[in-house]
C-alpha cells in the first residue's frame, strides 16, 4: 500500500476550509443534507476524524485517535469557534475524556483536584494521554455551525503540558491555543 | 403524515454519505454509517426526512398530532441472521448503564423480580412514548437497504422478553409487518 503523503500539519498553523454539505445519496439518487447534524458532537466526532486523515494524510491509529507513518500518535479534541458562539466560555477538554465523565472514572481525579494535588493531577493527564501522544490537533468543531468553516490546529504534546490550566490540568482554554497561532492557511 | 403505517416495513436504498467541501473536493465516509455512537443521530434525522416527524426532547421524534416516537436499533437479518442477535435493547439507554439504572435492574431479574425491573422500564421510557419505530441500523452497512417500521406502544409491552423488559424480539417483531413499501 502506497505511503500517503502527510500535509497541513505545521505546528500552530491554524488551516481552514468550507464545508458545503454532509450528504447521503439514497439508492434512486435523490440526496438528503445531513449538515445539521454536524452540530451533535456525540454523532459528528466521526465524522471529523475522518476529515482530518483525508486532509491530513494521517492514518487510523490504534491508541489514539490518529498516527502517521513514524508511528506517532495524534489525539483529536474539539473546542468552540469564538466565531460560532462568542459568549463560550471556550474551556477546551483536552484531557483524556474519562477524566471528565460522571462516574467513578474520574472521582479519583477530581479529588486530587479538590485537594489542590495539581502535581499528581498532571501525573494522571500524562499516564492517561498526554505523554503517550505527540500530538494535538483542535478542532473548532465543538457546537459545530457549517456556516462556518472547519478549522484544525495542531501543537505538539509538550506544548500541551505547558500551557494546560495549572488548576486542572485537563483543561486548555481556546485563547491560550487561539494566541498560539503563528499564521492560517486557507486550504483550496 | 407519510411513510407512518404501523407494521408496515419501509424500506430505502442508501448510495453513499458524503461530505462536500466548497473547494469541489468530496470524502465518503462509509464507517460513520456502521459506526452505532455515531450513526443514529444520522438516522434519526433521516426518519424524520422521510416520515414528517419533528425533533422534540426527551424522546426521539412528535408528530403534529403530539404524539411521541422513540427510535431504536436492530440488526438487519440479512447482515446478522444468527439467533444471537435477535434480541435487541428497546428500553431507555439509562436503564443498561453500569452507572446508571443497569445495575439494579440486573440485580432485580437475578431476584426473579420482572414486575418491578418492568416499573423502572416503563418510568424511564415506554409510558413517555406513543409508537417506537424500529430501524435495522444497528452495525449498518449500506450493502442492505435502510429499513424501518413502527409499533404501537402498546404492542411492544405485549411483545417484551419474557425474561428481561430492557429487550425484545425482532423476529417476532418482523413476523407481524402486514406491508412492505419501497420509499
Amino acid at each position: 500500500m502506497p505511503s500517503k503523503i502527510e500535509r497541513y500539519l505545521d505546528l500552530h498553523v491554524l488551516y481552514e476550509i468550507p464545508i458545503k454539505s454532509l450528504e447521503l445519496t439514497f439508492g434512486n439518487k435523490k440526496k438528503l443534507d445531513l449538515l445539521s447534524t454536524l452540530s451533535n458532537g456525540r454523532g459528528s466526532y466521526l465524522v471529523f476524524e475522518a476529515l482530518i486523515r483525508e486532509l491530513t494524510g494521517l492514518v487510523q491509529g490504534k491508541k489514539a485517535d490518529h498516527a502517521n507513518q513514524k508511528g506517532k500518535l495524534f489525539e483529536q479534541k474539539s473546542y468552540v469557534d469564538l466565531e460560532n458562539k462568542p459568549r463560550n466560555r471556550g474551556i477546551i477538554h483536552t484531557g483524556a475524556s474519562a477524566l471528565f465523565a460522571n462516574n467513578s472514572g474520574a472521582k479519583a481525579y477530581k479529588e486530587l483536584l479538590k485537594n489542590q494535588d495539581y502535581k499528581e493531577a498532571m501525573s494522571v493527564c500524562k499516564k492517561l494521554g498526554y505523554s503517550s501522544n505527540s500530538f494535538y490537533i483542535y478542532t473548532n468543531t465543538g457546537e459545530y455551525d457549517a456556516k462556518i468553516p472547519f478549522r484544525f490546529i495542531t501543537v505538539e504534546s509538550k506544548w500541551v503540558i505547558s500551557n494546560v490550566e495549572k488548576e486542572n490540568p485537563a483543561i486548555l482554554m481556546r485563547k491560550t491555543l487561539l494566541d498560539s497561532i503563528i499564521s492560517k492557511t486557507v486550504l483550496k | 403524515m407519510p411513510n407512518l403505517e404501523p407494521y408496515t416495513m419501509y424500506e430505502v436504498q442508501i448510495e453513499s454519505l458524503k461530505l462536500n467541501l466548497k473547494n469541489g473536493k468530496s470524502y465518503e465516509f462509509p464507517d460513520t454509517l456502521a459506526n452505532g455512537r455515531a450513526n443514529y443521530i444520522l438516522f434519526e434525522e433521516l426518519v424524520r426526512a422521510l416520515t414528517g416527524l419533528r425533533k422534540t426532547t426527551g424522546s426521539d421524534h412528535t408528530g403534529p398530532d403530539g404524539r411521541i416516537y422513540e427510535q431504536k436499533a436492530y440488526k438487519d437479518t440479512v447482515l446478522y441472521p444468527g439467533t444471537e442477535h435477535d434480541l435487541f435493547q428497546t428500553s431507555a439507554s439509562s436503564t443498561f448503564g453500569a452507572n446508571n439504572k443497569g445495575p439494579v435492574i440486573k440485580k432485580l431479574l437475578e431476584a426473579n423480580d420482572y414486575e418491578s425491573a418492568l416499573k423502572i422500564c416503563r418510568k424511564t421510557g415506554y409510558d413517555k412514548n406513543d409508537f417506537y419505530i424500529y430501524t435495522n441500523t444497528k452495525s449498518f452497512q449500506p450493502i442492505v437497504a435502510m429499513k424501518y417500521f413502527i409499533v404501537p406502544k402498546e404492542d411492544v409491552l405485549k411483545n417484551l422478553s419474557t425474561t428481561d423488559p430492557r429487550l425484545i424480539s425482532r423476529k417476532v417483531l418482523i413476523q407481524k409487518i402486514s406491508k412492505e413499501v419501497v420509499i
